[in-house]
């Protein structure tokens, strides 16, 4: 089943650009993680839509630099890992959106 | 000026030094703290709105010390304000942190709790403190932290009076269940700098205690001395129970760059000659090993500042750096400098 990922409520970002990286608080439990840029980018595309999209504008971002962040896996593997410090939370896409399709 | 160390814009992270109000008389103090508060100590209705404004404004990192933290009236309210913007950190030496209290500070969404240990028993630390009962409310406050799921660190300052004990006191540690261990050098500070003779370790007494550690199993260890010495100043920023942006606790003596009730903190940040030049690591010496490993350079300014007068001057807290200094003489006091060029290299 399609799912969606968005940030987790109460999650605020805190962007350091001068240094290449950006600073994420969770407040329950609290936690502060220090990302790196393409975890940082995905965290930014998960505004709701579905993994695809979110994925599409990933390698569309990172796909001409090169580098280890447009290595296959890396997208999944950088949810993974926002999903684990409790980032972002995923929902699975209801029937009816299905239906309507 | 030259950028050796990491630039900001902006600082994420900042110390509040909250109040100088505490109930112990430790003779190292640096806040040369008192029972009562002092007059001019912002209130709890002053902080909450400036904590909004900083964190409107991207601090995303609070670290609360003092005096004590939780002697501050209305503490908890502040607490309260801060924890759903920024991470926070809270350094207490624990007296009256019971279960209940420690449960009220997980409700709130502490992140996380440093408790001082001024020796392994009851002896060492209560003659440290000045308060009789102060060892056993600061193990208390360990454990009642760790119960209540708040990650918990201990520091020790490192001194003639916890250099013996620190094995002891890092397994008193692991034993009520905290994470880390932060070893700090001693600040020629507020009655530490009175206390010198009677606290202060040569460099070479400093590196055996260090070296003789020997750390438990799942404790980890913090510690700023080499090839670890950082300037942390690239990023410091902190504002002290009046107010006032001070950028770190530890340059509380030395420097006053403005009223941060007043002036934006990144205004400052930004446009103060002498917290720039701190936070830039243009030193005169820098140690390879430190750098290479910590990405900023020359140690800490305000030992720097403390021992030789001069802000670029070498860290003589650093091995490699320290070129003969005895840091068991107490520096001479500094004159307080306002903010300005004139005091960047005497
Ligand atoms: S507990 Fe801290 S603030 Fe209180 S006297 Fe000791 S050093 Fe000073
Ligand atoms: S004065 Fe020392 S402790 Fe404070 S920020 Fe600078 S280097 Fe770090």
């Amino acid at each position: 089943m399609p799912i969606t990922w968005s940030l987790k409520p109460g999650v605020r970002l805190r962007p350091i650009p001068e240094q290449e990286c950006c600073l994420a608080y969770v407040p329950r439990p609290p936690a502060l993680h220090g990302l790196n840029l393409s975890s940082w980018l995905v965290l930014t595309l998960c505004d709701g839509r579905e993994q695809r999209e979110i994925g599409r504008d990933y390698f569309d971002a990172v796909g001409p630099s090169g580098g280890p962040g447009a290595t296959p896996g890396a997208f999944d593997s950088a949810l993974i890992q926002l999903e684990a410090l409790g980032l972002i939370e995923r929902r699975a896409i209801e029937a009816t959106r299905k239906e309507t399709a | 000026m030259k950028h050796s160390n990491p630039v900001l814009d902006t600082p994420p992270k900042i110390t509040l030094g909250i109040t100088e109000t505490c109930p112990m008389r430790c003779s190292h103090c640096y806040a040369d703290c008192a029972n009562a508060p002092k007059p001019g100590e912002l209130t709890d209705a002053q902080w909450i709105p400036l904590i909004r404004d900083l964190a409107e404004n991207g601090v995303i990192q609070a670290y609360f010390e003092g005096g004590e933290p939780l002697a501050k009236p209305g503490f908890l309210n502040i607490l309260r304000a801060t924890t759903p913007l920024m991470m926070t950190l809270v350094r207490t030496h624990g007296i009256g942190l019971t279960a209940d209290l420690a449960k009220e500070l997980g409700d709130i969404g502490l992140g996380r709790g440093l408790v001082d240990l001024l020796g392994a028993d009851a002896a060492t630390h209560d003659a440290a403190t000045g308060m009789l009962g102060s060892f056993a409310q600061s193990t208390a406050a360990i454990a009642n932290l760790v119960a209540a799921g708040i990650p918990t660190d201990v520091l020790v300052i490192l001194t003639a009076h916890t250099a013996p004990q620190l094995n002891a006191i890092a397994q008193h540690a692991a034993g009520l269940g905290a994470k880390r261990i932060g070893v700090l050098r001693l600040y020629p500070l507020g009655r530490a700098r009175a206390a010198w003779s009677d606290l202060a370790l040569s460099m070479a007494a400093q590196t055996q205690a260090l070296a003789t550690l020997r750390m438990p199993k799942g404790l980890e260890l913090m510690q700023s001395w080499h090839p670890n010495n950082k300037n942390c100043c690239w990023q410091a920023a902190a504002i002290n129970a009046f107010g006032r942006a001070i950028g770190c606790m530890y340059l509380r003596d030395y420097v006053d760059f403005g009223d941060a009730t007043k002036t934006p903190y990144n205004e400052i940040f930004q446009t103060d000659p002498l917290y720039r030049a701190l936070r830039s690591g243009d030193v005169e010496e820098s140690c390879g090993d430190c750098s290479g490993t910590q990405g900023s350079h020359g140690g800490c300014r305000s030992t720097a500042y403390a021992f030789h007068g001069r802000w670029s001057a070498p860290d003589p807290f650093d091995l490699t750096l320290n070129h003969g200094v005895d840091l068991t003489v107490p520096p001479p006091a500094r004159a307080k400098g306002g903010s300005g060029a004139d005091h960047l290299v005497a």
